[in-house]
């Protein structure tokens, strides 16, 4: 089920623009990148970018270098914020509840 | 007064270089005592003595430190002695001035050292995989500062 609260969010078009593009770049044209947290939520203010990041890619170093890329070319464009970032990838071991729930509550970007 | 502050400014430069030159002997010292562990995985890190687990926090800590004072305080400190103070700025110009000068290979690399950095103040719920994957990150991340560290103390004259 797609949410149905899809447009709900406080980020701006170009701070949206900017995670989606640099998510792909990073982590491969086939990724996804959902935003969840308070900033998912019209009713809240400020608060961290929560994000979790869907990909294809494997391998833990890949992963984290692909984070690093991430990271730094999202701050580059938008200035420095508090950005977390979750990404599930195939080979990944523990699957800490967290995913599950950033995965149900998630507006995809 | 202006040559006053000229030497403050020196001083304090040199005060922010001997800082670095700290954290970086302790880290280095750390990746010494780890380097039989070297590059780290999942299974080698469940697996560390006591011993090690220290000079895995030791690196950490070191690394952070290292990190924190090189962007606060010996870049601005460094720009101020080239007399190009940027105060004001914001940090990115600042780095972006010190990529045109040579002192950083490239802005994007000196933020992705700041995200290991980032990566330690905050705890990801991630497997020993992933930890290994971070902490071998950062000990190639002490090199790449050491090398920035070098180039700013030869451009300040130290």
């Amino acid at each position: 089920m797609v949410p149905v609260r899809g447009g709900a969010m406080r980020l701006t078009e170009t701070e949206r623009r900017v995670l989606r593009d640099e998510a792909r770049e990073a982590f491969g044209a086939d990724s996804r990148v959902f935003l969840f947290g308070s900033r998912a939520d019209d009713a809240r203010r400020g608060g961290d970018i929560d994000l979790l990041v869907e990909t294809g890619k494997t391998g833990h170093a890949a992963i984290f270098q692909a984070q690093l890329h991430f990271l730094a070319r999202v701050k580059l464009a938008l200035g420095e914020q508090k950005i977390d970032v979750l990404v599930d990838y195939p080979d990944r071991k523990n699957r800490p509840e967290i995913l599950r729930i950033a995965r149900a509550q998630g507006v995809q970007l | 007064m202006i040559s006053t502050s000229i030497e403050v400014n020196a001083l304090r430069f040199h005060d922010a270089w001997q800082e670095c030159c700290t954290h970086l002997l302790h880290a280095r010292h750390a990746l010494k005592s780890l380097e039989s562990h070297l590059p780290l995985d999942g299974q080698k890190l469940a697996r560390l003595d006591l011993e090690s687990i220290q000079d895995i926090d030791q690196l950490v800590l070191r690394y952070s430190k290292l990190q924190d004072s090189m962007g606060s305080k010996l870049f601005s400190a460094f720009l101020k002695i080239l007399m190009e103070p940027l105060e004001d700025s914001p940090m990115l110009d600042k780095l972006n001035r010190l990529e045109k000068i040579g002192v950083l290979t490239s802005v994007q690399r000196w933020q992705e050292l700041r995200e290991i950095r980032n990566r330690f103040a905050h705890d990801y719920p991630e497997g020993d995989d992933m930890k290994a994957a971070v902490l071998n990150a950062a000990c190639s991340g002490i090199e790449e500062m050491a090398e920035i560290l070098g180039r700013v103390g030869k451009a300040g004259g130290v």
